[in-house]
């Protein structure tokens, strides 16, 4: 597959930005960030390779609530699919920019707090596995194969 | 014609020269030579949290022009090594071709080597260690001394490590340990007893960095830059000794040649290279080679220069898993900003106890933080927005043990040059370096048996983990190789004797790790370093030169 190119394609890159970084941070990356992103999926060629990984990164773009569980489920048996590959892309450029330093900084929290925050996180990452392994076992037979 | 030729401006190679040129010899050094090429120069001297903040341009550096600091699938080896060092390993592959399924290891062609992107950790070998080879520590120990000297360490002279190390008379003092490593360090002198009777030694790091100004470099700046920049020159690279190398008439460096063989006549040496701008050979003549372009590039140069095709030579490279713990010491409380990025702790563990006879493994502390989180999440077989919290709550209590094993050599070990003939467009050989390097095992069942104990003794120093959480990234990973032209007290083909003169060639001299026939737990570059310096100071010795 190749990387977007036309503008319809990029219209609907930097929506597909927009949205993961919501998934990951909680709110809209900045234009400049969602470009630097579409280019690192050109230069990376950050894109799917078989009829399962198009339907998973379709499926996220277009239900925006699947992202977590899909991220989960790709985690665990699928990290080479371009939805990962594009969530960690999308991961480091926020990381590397100052608008998102404190989303990603090392938090000094006392000791009740990060249990809490161990235990909240943990259970959802689990919620969101077992919804993934479904959605993933209900993807159409071609994408499965 | 020079007295010396240095093939390799590696640690090796700089640490050889550097006694020749003190006594006056024309010494020529040949060397692929690559350079940083703009990345490293485009970050400001500052702390990492506050170019976190601040800096517009941080992606150009922290994920790089073409985000290749951005990894692709499983862990490779060489994970620390940044956009702006990976310089030191680009261009190896195509000019050092290699056909070795399921050996990870690195090369480098890079000015200074592999070390310019080292960690810098220095383990002077005890007598233990030199067991076999043909050569005492006290021998060793000026050239340990004069090493030292030239690249600058720290450590804590007499601490608990000076039963596994020698200090060095010029030895800094410590680089500042930071806060989680601080926790672990005082719960283990808070046990110091118990622990030492188990067979455990912690202390301060001993690193190749300057904690005060010395030798126009230092002291370090507590950034959390060190892998991503030299600001401050703390911690030692090779390119440093070049620049005083080449401060001296009597040293050429020749950049942009790919030696490929030597041959060697009773009154000198003749190098072949490659001007790999021009693809055209060039020939070099000298009354004396010294090689260094590390152990796998100075025994392909060897088994091409004696026609030894196919011939297999012995392979060494350490076992080093690194285990991520909880250091639960360290939950809630306030972490120092000021830090540098290096390991905090060094460690000895000898599996039976204090006075049991079995070889020590050699542990490093870090803490995980510069490396930046994305990193770590990639790993992690969660949801990224699951994760990048418990990561962000998790990692001021993070700390990393890396646990390096001994190695010795057995049949299923090995390297060899396979036959490929002509040259690529470039002029360079075809011949391919093949590596098969596999354990038994029974040395695997005793490695895990040790690193569980390990993490039994860190348990109760408060940092959990899990074995099985082990990030082993293959064979070669540690990279520490020696093995393939071993030093030997009567030194057979393709062997050499106590001063590192390969057999049959008086002429040549190994100066790298390749004349180690096994590899101590302990970290080989000082080693190498310190007998680089011995090789240097022989032969010079041996031409007799002036001042
Ligand atoms: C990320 C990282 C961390 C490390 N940390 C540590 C540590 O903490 N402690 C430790 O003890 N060790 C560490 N090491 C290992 C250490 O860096 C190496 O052992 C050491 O640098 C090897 O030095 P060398 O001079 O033998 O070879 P190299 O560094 O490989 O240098 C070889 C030189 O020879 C030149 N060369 C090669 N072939 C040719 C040729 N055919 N013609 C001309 N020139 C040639 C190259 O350009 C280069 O200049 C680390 C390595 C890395 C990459």
């Amino acid at each position: 597959m190749t990387a977007p190119t036309s503008s319809a394609t990029t219209t609907a890159g930097l929506r597909e930005a927009e949205v993961f970084s919501r998934y990951l941070v909680g709110r809209e990356a900045s234009p400049a960030l969602c470009e630097r992103y579409l280019r690192a999926i050109s230069v990376l060629n950050a894109n799917p390779c078989d009829a399962g990984d198009a339907w998973a990164l379709g499926m996220a773009i277009r239900w925006p609530w699947t992202i977590g569980p899909l991220d989960a489920a790709c985690a665990l048996r699928h990290p080479g699919w371009a939805l990962r590959r594009r969530l960690v892309l999308l991961s480091a450029i926020l990381e590397a920019s100052t608008a998102h330093t404190d989303d990603y900084m090392p938090q000094r929290r006392g000791v009740g707090s990060v249990i809490a925050v161990c235990v909240v996180e943990g259970v959802a990452a689990v919620v969101n596995l077992a919804m993934g392994m479904l959605l993933l076992a209900s993807a159409p037979r071609e994408a499965r194969a | 014609m020079s007295d010396v030729i240095v093939i390799g401006s590696g640690a090796a190679g700089v640490c050889a020269a550097w006694p020749l040129v003190q006594r006056g010899l024309r010494v020529t050094m040949i060397d692929v030579g690559v350079t940083d090429q703009g990345a490293g120069a485009m970050i400001p001297a500052e702390p990492w949290s506050k170019l976190r903040r601040s800096d517009a341009n941080q992606h150009l550096y922290f994920l790089g022009e073409r985000f290749e600091g951005v990894p692709d699938g499983k862990v490779r080896v060489g994970a620390q090594i940044s956009p702006p060092r990976a310089y030191v390993a680009a261009d190896a592959p195509r000019l050092l071709p290699r056909d070795a399924p399921g050996f990870v290891g690195l090369e480098s062609v890079a000015q200074g080597g592999l070390a310019s992107a080292w960690g810098a950790a220095v383990s002077p070998w005890a007598s233990e260690d030199l067991a076999g080879l043909p050569v005492t520590l006290e021998e060793m120990k000026p050239h340990y001394d004069g090493v030292a000297e030239l690249i600058g360490v720290s450590g804590q002279a007499g601490d608990d490590l000076s039963a596994h190390l020698h200090d060095s008379p010029s030895m800094m003092p410590p680089l500042e340990m930071d806060t989680p490593s601080r926790a672990v360090f005082e719960a283990y002198l808070s046990r110091r007893e118990e622990m030492k009777r188990a067979g455990l030694a912690l202390g301060h790091a001993r690193l190749a960095a300057c904690s005060r100004e010395h030798r126009r470099r230092g002291p370090q700046p507590y950034h959390d830059m060190d892998f991503w920049s030299d600001h401050g020159e703390s911690v030692y690279r090779p390119r440093y000794t070049l620049r005083e190398l080449l401060e001296a008439a009597s040293f050429e460096s020749v950049t942009g040649r790919l030696a490929t063989r030597f041959e060697s006549h009773a009154s000198g040496v003749v190098v072949q290279a490659v001007d790999l701008a021009t693809g055209r050979g060039e020939r070099f003549e000298a009354a004396h080679l010294v090689l260094a372009a590390g152990a796998l590039g100075t025994t392909r140069i060897v088994l091409r220069s004696l026609g030894k095709l196919g011939v297999r030579r012995p392979l060494v490279s350490n076992h080093s898993p690194y285990f991520p713990m909880l250091n639960t010491r360290v939950l809630g409380k306030e972490s120092s900003d000021r830090r540098h990025s290096l390991t905090q702790i060094t460690g000895f563990y000898r599996p039976g106890g204090a006075g049991a006879e079995a070889e020590p493994v050699q542990l490093q502390c870090y803490s995980y933080r510069s490396l930046l989180l994305f990193k770590l999440l990639k790993e992690v077989p969660l949801a990224l927005a699951n994760s990048r919290r418990i990561f962000q709550a998790l990692t001021p209590a993070m700390s990393v043990l890396a646990v390096h094993h001994a190695d010795e050599p057995s049949a299923e070990k090995w390297v060899s040059l396979e036959a490929d003939e002509g040259v690529t467009e470039a002029g360079v050989p075809r011949d391919r370096l093949r590596i098969r390097y596999e354990a038994t095992k029974e040395e695997t069942q005793r490695q895990h048996r040790t690193e569980r104990e390990v993490l039994g003794l860190f348990r109760r120093l408060g940092c959990y983990t899990l074995h099985s959480r082990a990030v082993r990234l293959g064979p070669g990973a540690s990279i520490h190789y020696a093995g393939p032209l071993p030093m030997r007290a009567s030194p057979g083909e393709m062997e050499c004797d106590g001063e590192c003169r390969l057999s049959g060639h008086p002429r040549v001299r190994v100066a790298d790790s390749a004349v180690f026939a096994r590899l101590p737990a302990k970290g080989v570059t000082f080693s190498m370093m310190a007998n680089a310096h011995r090789v240097g100071t022989l032969l010079a010795g041996e031409i007799g030169g002036g001042a």
